[in-house]
């Protein structure tokens, strides 16, 4: 039960409030459905649903970086992981369920192609190119023409590109591979006992054999020794500005390596592997990359799932250091986010005492008898420590005993007064450690003995 | 608009002109022999990929 609570609360927002995820919300709705009736491609909708959203999830993944540590990083890694699998996914189901053909990037309606469908009747001569990529493609034969189906339509299916097919481009799938491998490093260098991640580290270290490979032969290597051909399509709009793309015949033309067949790399078919030893069965690259994605992806997203068991945020570990792991687990639960501006009364001397804060963020005063004459600076307080305390404590009397100012923006883990009662109370309740009681209640001492002196 | 950005990144050299990534045919000639040719290439790389690997390998367990 905890695992699950853990799990939504990390995939929740913390540092972003609500009515801001509603106006990202409304906004990211607001732009799709306008897309969708502006008649966009399917890569155009799914962009504007995802652009407003960016900005805030950057800001909450800094926000649990800076929290929760390295888990947190591990699991924003994760994430991304699993995007660039679901790409990969997404190609293969294209190509094996939507009679797909792999011509990636997608044709883009430019003005060869553009011309080349009005020089066919296809499409309205005055329409200037426009630019977009093709969504669907007519599927050529090794003449380049249409393929005829049995029903005597030409046999068209979906560009198995992907959704963001435009960034099926050899520098983007290595830059790709090589932040997967650091970031992958860089996450053993905190959890270096977990398997998991060393069997993606693995993964990705031989998937990176292919992708720095393919990537040579791409940019370096460009003598043009074999006859070949190039593909000829033209574009034409089908529905608002959806485009298609339909062969129009081959060109001849001298290929480089990688075009020749370095593109398929080392173990696809036609890869090296398949021509050095002539054995047919390994699977075209779009499959393969998939599989190497799916070695990489499962281990990972084991890795964070078995890191995010023991989840706790940093403040409450440096406030509260001598509980137990599960119990700074379920305690970073239990806490809530709260900001307050520069200068903004966090707590009131007198008021009744409901709660108390760690400080996550900036800085603040403690005041006695503010705004009276014989007001004292009593001290001021750091990440980390905590504040509010006294009053709810047991020998207290439930009054607020002094002023907090916020000296700089702040941001505080609000514990709520139950929550700190069983932390000093190791007898009874989820929290019993003798030691964190024993702080407290020393603390809350050390304070009011303080407080004494100055009045 | 979005023909504009289209310029502007074809001006990048980011967005490809033609479909030719992982795509199309293997050419008529290329064969065992071609990537016998370049098997110079794929032993450096692999040189690399291991180099890499062993010095981040060493990284993390000397951080322990």
């Amino acid at each position: 039960m905890t695992f699950i609570k853990v799990i939504s609360r990390f995939f929740s927002f913390e540092a972003v409030s609500v009515r801001v995820v509603v106006v990202t919300a409304f906004i990211s709705y607001i732009l799709q459905i306008n897309a969708i009736i502006s008649g966009e491609p399917l890569y155009i909708i799914a962009l504007y649903t995802i652009l407003p959203w960016l900005p805030i999830v950057f800001y909450e993944g800094l926000w649990k970086v800076k929290n929760y540590a390295a888990v947190a990083f591990l699991g924003l890694f994760t994430v991304m992981q699993f995007g660039h699998f679901a790409e990969h996914l997404i190609q293969v189901l294209q190509i094996d369920l939507a009679n797909g053909t792999v011509a990636c990037p997608p044709p883009i309606d430019n003005f060869a192609n553009a011309m080349r469908g009005a020089a066919l009747g296809l499409r309205d001569a005055t329409l200037d190119p426009t630019f977009y990529s093709v969504e669907r493609i007519i599927k050529p034969g090794p003449d380049g023409f249409p393929i005829i189906g049995s029903d005597g339509a030409p046999l068209a299916g979906a560009a198995a590109c992907a959704v963001f097919g435009q960034l099926d481009l050899e520098i983007v799938h290595l830059t790709w591979e090589l932040i997967g491998l650091f970031g992958t490093a860089l996450c053993l260098y905190f959890f270096h006992k977990n398997i998991f991640l060393w069997l993606a580290f693995a993964g990705l270290s031989w998937h990176a054999l292919e992708h720095l490979t393919i990537t040579y032969f791409y940019y370096f290597d460009q003598e043009t020794l074999w006859e070949g051909f190039v593909q000829l399509w033209a574009t034409y709009p089908v529905v608002g500005n959806s485009f298609v793309a339909h062969p129009v015949g081959k060109e001849e033309a001298m290929l480089n390596f990688y075009q020749a067949g370095g593109k398929f790399g080392l173990m696809a078919k036609y890869g090296m592997f398949h021509l050095l030893t002539g054995f047919e069965g390994m699977p075209g690259r779009a499959h393969l990359h998939m599989g190497y994605n799916l070695a990489i992806t499962i281990p990972t997203i084991l890795a964070f799932l078995f890191e995010i068991r023991i989840i706790r945020n940093k403040y409450i570990e440096m406030a509260f250091g001598k509980l137990s792991s599960s119990e700074l687990v379920d305690l970073s639960l239990r806490v809530k986010n709260r900001k307050f501006a520069k200068g903004e009364v966090i707590l009131s001397q007198g008021d009744v005492a409901s709660n108390c804060f760690v400080i996550s963020k900036g800085s603040a005063e403690i005041y006695l008898n503010k705004g009276k004459s014989n007001e004292v600076l009593a001290a001021i307080l750091a990440p980390g420590q905590i504040f509010g305390e006294i009053g709810l404590l047991e020998g207290g009397d439930t009054k607020r005993s002094a002023t907090v100012v916020a000296l700089t923006p702040m941001e505080c883990l609000e514990i709520d007064a139950n929550t700190l009662a069983d932390l000093t109370d190791s007898n009874r309740g989820d929290f019993q450690s003798d030691i964190t009681s024993e702080n407290i209640k020393n603390l809350v001492n050390i304070r009011v003995a303080e407080n004494k002196k100055f009045q | 608009m979005l023909k504009k950005i289209g310029y502007a990144l074809l001006a990048l050299g980011v967005y490809a002109s033609e479909a030719i990534a992982a795509s199309g045919p293997i050419a008529k000639d290329f064969s065992a022999e071609s990537w016998m040719d370049k098997i110079h290439v794929v032993l450096i790389v692999v040189g690399l990929v291991i180099f890499t690997t062993t010095v981040l390998v060493c990284a993390i367990i000397r951080k322990q």
